[in-house]
């Protein structure tokens, strides 16, 4: 499971989020024990080259994940590249790539306009403050 | 996000920058939240997304 996504926009403006930090919670379900993790770190997220580099540690490894949306598979599923270390550095890198669905989203300018999205509100959050929600309906 | 769509929920901040978002992994039955901070705007070089070969 990759983690994943970034970054946008007024309804015609777009904002590529370049380098951003990012925290990524992944709330453990009651019925899996198994998936859970909390990460950090930083993310690039770049509309005009279509990928998505997501930086982060967690448990004891160092990870690095690249995606790339310009290539996908016939099911939609967008090329994966994880260079992983663990557990510490002294350890040899190891490199996976796949198909993935991917977690982190590549948003594009137009995201607003094609997924049909509505202003919910604006929202107190928890970790941003006030911030205005919009509701849409994602097709990576 | 996962399936062919599904709801996600973005936050943007005062000057339409998206700061966040919510969705939930039907697959797994597990929220996912996901927030940006020190958020910067500008270009990023074609090198960061310089991966190597998988082996």
């Amino acid at each position: 499971m990759q983690l994943a996504a970034a970054f946008l926009v007024c309804s015609t403006c777009v904002i590529s989020h370049e380098k951003p930090h990012y925290l990524h919670l992944i709330m453990i379900p009651p019925r899996s024990s198994s998936f859970s993790h909390i990460s950090s770190g930083y993310l690039y997220h770049s509309t005009s080259h279509s990928r998505v580099r997501v930086d982060a540690t967690y448990s004891a490894s160092i990870v690095s994940s690249l995606l790339d949306y310009t290539d996908r598979s016939a099911d939609n599923l967008v090329r994966n590249t994880l260079y992983t270390i663990e557990p510490s550095v002294s350890a040899a890198p190891k490199i996976w790539t796949g198909f993935v669905k991917p977690a982190w989203a590549l948003f594009e300018e137009d995201i607003l306009v094609k997924s049909n999205a509505v202003f919910s509100g604006v929202v107190n959050d928890k970790w941003s403050g006030a911030v205005a929600s919009v509701s849409l309906s994602f097709r990576s | 996000m996962y399936e062919s769509a599904g709801p996600v929920t973005v936050y943007l901040d005062a000057s339409g920058i998206v700061v966040g978002y919510d969705f939930y992994d039907v697959t797994t039955r597990t929220g996912i939240v996901t927030r940006f901070f020190n958020i910067e705007l500008g270009e990023i070089g074609k090198e960061v997304f310089d991966f190597p070969e998988a082996y």
